[in-house]
């Protein structure tokens, strides 16, 4: 069995223990309810999951800055928001935006001087791809460059584990590309990445592993390829007269789901539904095909609970 | 301590970029006490009342403001998380911020003590000065531990909203823009409460004016009011996690 | 980079802070006892106009321009010039002579023979800052001479010196006793009878040797130039009269600036034995002699003897000394009084007119009676008007500097920052006078004592230590006093006083009169009051074998205080030897 970077059992976290700005399903009275997860050292795990599922709530559990209720929960092998772990941990907060007023080289300077075993800071600037914009105020990047900033803060302290909490949440593609190309490089210096994510393609395009949660509980873990194929698919959008009830009768359909006056449809074989949907109603209109978003593809790991058992072994 | 150093210099490079910040607590003071002692005033007895309590106005200033919506700011912007991520202890922000704003609070006080001694013809021995100056920076402290409290209850809007009431407040009822002795008694009253009424009487005592109480009651009170502000802000920052 | 912000900010903020400190206005609090104001200061050679000078505790705190300050008593020497105390580089010191002298702005006397008993009291003397109503003393205490020799006619026991050997013990007793110097009298070559002596060269260059390897500076009287240049030869520090013999030579010149010596020519006393006029003219002076009291004014009229001493040319003196500051060799102003024809205090200003006369410049002239003196016999703290020395200071109305004359035209002595009253009376003591029965003080009908329980008794100079002795019997309706004066004394005295246990206000009279006759002679009356810490005030009157009535000015005793008399005595002064006298009918009027 490979060595483990964090464990989590069974975590519960109230929400009325905590108080912070973040969005909540008012519903919920948990936070994290239950949350197991197990995150294995050296490469890149995603944890995945739709806003309000408890990825940042667990991320901040594993940096000690909220107390879980209950449940245990191993960093590195001592207990989450130990002293000693700070020296070995590495965050980029969602949110967390650093001082307007300071330029990233002074940033870098401060941060690195918290560290025992900091990197130098040209080397942050080189692997960061910083040095366009190094010594300019922090309130005159783009959001791209900010974020590397930030990056390049969470790394300073050379960790053995880095929790990226959103790194790519509001960037363009190009933006997105370039954040990639430097946690892939950080993974393969020997460090562990955790990153959170809504966005299946970072996961795709990065993670090894990757944990979905929901609702403050792990729904799937595996390697990210299991993952990805738990929620495949296709989903075809369209307007059409027949009841949900026929069209979820259908072999190939996974799911229905009204969205307006639009329908979305997930299924396993596009071709073989389309053309019964097309039998039954000549009319259709408004038709699109798409692969399934995340959370068409949550939906159906909820309604395939029991598929997911096995996805975590 | 190198951190700490650093820490020190970020905020100090933070404090003088912002003119919103600059503008407030180095100029209003001494342009207060400018107006004030100079134009309004025709006794010297007064400028020397005036140089006591503005002094104590001004080291308010940069402590509630740098404090208060400093922190408040930058735990909206999550910039306080990552020093609690960080191995560095908590009280190297704080200390840095409470150095920084002494430093300030230093700033503000020299222009106003260069208008008493040389506009005002105010004179004060040597030591006189310097217990002077001690108690004025002091009394950053108190203030300090006020902002401190604002900034990590309150959010950004709010805390520049409050501060600036707890501000005025403190300034008017601690008798520092008008002595407390013209006030109605019920305002008597209340400026027995403010930190800023026993640091002005604590202020006073040291140039030989003579305050309603005596020095080591305005002392004792003021250090019981910086527990009671401590043990408040402990409480807004565990609470603040 | 962040590191360096805070260092560079600190360190700014908290210069800045120190400077604003340091130059913010502090108040006016310094609090002086005394304050000087807009004085035109000399010191060292210069005069500062419009200078302030703070003084607490009987010292120059302050010397500045502009002294902010406040203080007890503040004097505005608007258009005065001040100068520091002077001092007399040649006196010998006994009696009332260190009040008289600083009645005349004399803060610091240097003392070339007195009474080696009379020293540790002296050394006390100055270095008490509350010592305001007289000159400091700086002594050589005994004099070295011969048996025989010049000094020891003055009736003070002097241990003689008589041959090398003796020299080395000699000056280590003197250091013992609290010399500042040694003194010694070499004058072989013209002795002024032939009864007199003189240590011999070797005796005296030994002298010198000694008094060098004891740390003390060696002075020389001499009365030639051969006198002199043997002195010379033998590593004299400075000569304390210049010789009157003849013209002085180029070599003695060369020599004497080589060898740095200094000499206190003494024009005053020369000029007295030469029955130059001077003195009388000093007598004259309406800025003099009302701060004389009578035996002064004889004093300055009197003459050594009734021919000119030969030896004391008074015109080769002055040319001698002339000589000497033209080329280079130091000279100091020293009166040697109370020589006949000097007085304490007076005598100086007068020696300084004379050294002016012989070429010194007024500056040069005031130097040599302030800064060089006192750093030549290292008298500290004294002679400048500079923060941290002694505030003896003397406020003039006119400049020295135009006319050295000036220097008498005194406005203020203050000494050790006190201001001196010129025309103090002592203070009545805690002891209340009584007030006077009856002005007829004693007839000798039947006994010692009068109606106002005064009674005569014997007086002499035991109570200090002296050998003298008296006896007093009513004989025939009189008082008859034998009295053997010896010496021992630097003043030694033995005679019949009038005295009471109570002191008495005689205020209401004006003169003292009695019979007297007896052995011839110069006879003085002491007066005695309350709180005389020195020597009893004291008039001058003659005897001889035929009665005669003396009748003596109250007024005229200086500083006595008539509203508290203890009493009078008669005495003969200065005389060593045996003496009588009968008295009657002693009356105030």
């Amino acid at each position: 069995m490979k060595p483990t970077a964090l464990i989590s059992k069974n975590l519960q976290l109230n929400y009325n223990n905590y108080s912070n700005n973040y969005s909540k399903n008012k519903g919920d009275s948990k936070a994290l309810n239950g949350l197991s997860l197990t995150v294995p050292e050296g490469g890149i795990t995603a944890i995945l999951g739709s806003n309000g599922a408890g990825k940042t709530t667990f991320i901040k559990c594993a940096l000690g800055l909220l107390q879980t209720n209950s449940g245990s929960l191993q960093v590195l092998g001592q207990p989450a928001g130990g002293k000693r772990l700070k020296q070995h941990v590495g965050a980029m907060m969602q949110g967390a935006d650093l001082p307007d007023l300071l330029s990233a080289r002074e940033h870098l300077t401060l941060v690195c001087s918290y560290y025992q075993n900091a990197s130098p800071i040209a080397q942050l600037i080189e692997q960061c791809g910083l040095s366009d914009f190094v010594d300019k105020r922090y309130k005159t990047l783009s959001d791209g460059q900010k974020r590397r900033v930030q990056f390049a803060a969470a790394i300073a302290g050379r960790p053995k584990l880095i929790f990226l909490d959103e790194p790519t949440t509001g960037l363009d593609l190009k933006a997105r590309q370039i954040l990639w190309n430097t946690i892939r490089n950080l993974s393969q210096n020997g460090s562990t990445v955790i990153l959170t994510t809504h966005y299946l393609a970072d996961a795709d395009a990065l993670a090894d592993h990757t944990i979905v949660i929901n609702k403050g509980k792990t729904i799937a873990q595996g390697t990210t390829d299991n993952v990805r194929n738990i929620a495949s698919g296709t989903v075809i959008r369209c307007q059409t007269y027949i009841s949900q009830r026929t069209i979820k009768s259908l072999p190939t359909v996974k799911s229905v789901n009204t969205s307006g006056r639009l329908i979305d449809i997930l299924c396993n074989d596009s071709n073989t539904t389309l053309k019964m949907l097309l039998e039954l109603d000549p009319h259709l209109s408004d038709l699109t095909v798409s692969t399934p978003s995340l959370d068409q593809a949550f939906e159906q790991l909820l309604n395939n609970c029991s598929t997911t058992q096995g996805l975590t072994q | 301590m190198m951190a700490l150093k650093n820490e020190i210099g970020a905020e100090i490079l933070k404090a003088i970029r912002a003119p919103e910040f600059i503008a407030p607590t180095l100029l209003m003071p001494c342009a207060f006490y400018a107006l004030f002692s100079l134009v309004f005033n025709n006794s010297t007895n007064n400028s020397l009342y005036l140089l006591a309590t503005y002094g104590v106005f001004a080291a308010m200033g940069p402590a509630i403001f740098g404090f208060g919506i400093g922190i408040a700011t930058e735990r909206d912007r999550g910039w306080l998380q990552l020093k609690q991520i960080a191995p560095t202890p908590a009280y190297y922000y704080i200390a840095a911020k409470l150095v920084t704003t002494m430093l300030f609070a230093a700033c503000a006080l020299m222009p106003i003590y260069l208008i008493a001694g040389f506009a005002s013809d105010i004179t004060l021995t040597q030591s006189n000065w310097v217990s002077l100056f001690a108690v004025h920076i002091s009394s950053a402290i108190p203030f300090a531990l006020i902002g401190l409290s604002l900034g990590l209850m309150f959010s950004t809007n709010g805390a520049i909203a409050v501060s600036n009431i707890i501000f005025l407040s403190l300034a008017i009822f601690g008798g520092l823009w008008v002595p407390a002795f013209v006030f109605s008694s019920w305002m008597q009253t209340l400026a027995l409460f403010t930190p800023s009424y026993h640091l002005a009487e604590l202020a006073l005592s040291t140039v030989n004016a003579t305050g309603e109480y005596t020095p080591i009651t305005n002392l004792l009170t003021i250090t019981m009011m910086s527990i009671l502000l401590t043990v408040l802000a402990i409480w807004a920052w565990s609470k603040g996690h | 980079m962040l590191n360096k912000t805070f260092w560079v900010s600190t360190i700014a903020v908290v210069l800045t802070a120190l400077i604003v400190l340091l130059i913010l206005p502090k108040p006016n609090t310094e609090q002086f006892d005394l304050l000087i104001v807009n004085a035109n200061t000399y010191s060292d050679g210069e005069i500062h106009p419009q200078t302030d000078i703070g003084i607490s505790n009987g010292i120059i705190q302050q010397v500045s321009p502009n002294i902010s300050g406040s203080a007890t008593t503040t004097i505005d020497a608007q258009g005065k010039t001040l100068i520091p105390g002077l001092t007399d580089a040649h006196t010998h010191t006994f009696g009332d002579g260190l009040k008289q002298a600083l009645k005349f702005g004399i803060t610091n006397q240097i003392d070339m023979f007195t009474a080696p008993s009379i020293l540790s009291n002296a050394i006390k003397q100055r270095l008490d800052i509350n010592n305001t109503q007289n000159a400091d003393l700086f002594s050589s205490g005994m004099l070295a001479t011969s048996s025989r020799g010049h000094g020891t006619q003055y009736g003070i026991d002097i241990e003689t010196l008589s041959n090398p050997e003796e020299a080395t013990a000699w000056v280590s007793k003197r250091k013992i006793e609290g010399s500042d110097f040694i003194k010694l009298v070499y004058m072989p070559h013209m002795l002024h009878s032939q009864n007199m002596n003189s240590l011999n060269k070797a005796t005296a260059a030994a002298v010198i040797d000694a008094s060098h390897n004891a740390g003390l500076k060696a002075v020389a009287h001499i009365s030639s130039q051969r006198g002199a240049q043997d002195m010379l030869n033998a590593g004299i520090d400075g000569l304390v009269h210049q010789f009157a013999d003849s013209e002085v030579t180029d070599a003695f010149l060369q020599q004497a600036v080589k060898q740095n010596i200094f000499v206190i020519p003494t024009l005053s006393v020369i000029g007295s034995a030469d029955h130059q006029e001077f003195s009388l003219s000093l007598a004259k002076n309406n800025l003099v002699n009302k701060h004389l009291n009578s035996m002064q004014q004889q004093q300055l009229s009197s003459r050594f003897h009734s021919d000119k001493l030969p030896g004391f040319n008074y015109q080769l003196a002055a040319l001698n000394t002339k000589k000497m500051h033209a080329a280079g060799v130091t000279i100091l102003a020293g009166s040697d009084a109370p020589n006949p024809g000097t007085v304490f205090g007076a005598s100086l200003h007068q020696e300084l007119q004379l050294l002016v006369d012989a070429g010194l410049s007024q500056s040069q002239a005031l130097n040599a009676a302030t800064s060089l003196p006192n750093s030549i016999f290292g008298i500290t703290k004294r002679g400048h008007i500079k923060t941290g020395q002694r505030a003896n200071i003397l406020i003039l109305n006119s400049s020295p500097l135009d006319n050295i004359e000036n220097t008498l035209d005194i406005h203020t002595i203050i000494k050790n920052g006190v201001i001196f009253n010129r025309d103090a009376k002592y203070e009545p003591n805690a002891t209340q006078p009584a007030a006077i029965k009856d002005g007829q003080l004693s007839d000798f009908s039947n006994s010692l004592t009068n109606n106002n329980g005064m009674r005569w008794v014997k007086t002499d100079d035991a109570i200090r230590n002296g050998k003298s002795t008296v006896d007093i019997n009513l004989d025939d309706n009189t008082l008859y006093v034998n009295a053997n004066v010896r010496s021992g004394f630097v003043f030694p005295w033995a005679d019949a006083g009038l005295f009471t246990e109570t002191p008495l206000d005689i205020s209401q009279y004006s003169q003292l009169s009695f019979r007297v006759r007896g052995t011839k002679g110069q006879y003085t009356a002491l007066a005695f009051s309350e709180d005389r810490t020195n020597l009893p005030a004291m008039q001058n009157f003659k005897v001889d074998e035929r009665w005669r009535t003396v009748q003596l000015n109250i007024t005229d005793f200086d500083s006595f205080d008539a509203s508290s008399t203890n009493g009078f005595a008669l005495v003969a002064a200065n005389k060593v030897g045996q003496f009588e006298y009968y008295i009657d009918d002693v009356k105030l009027h």
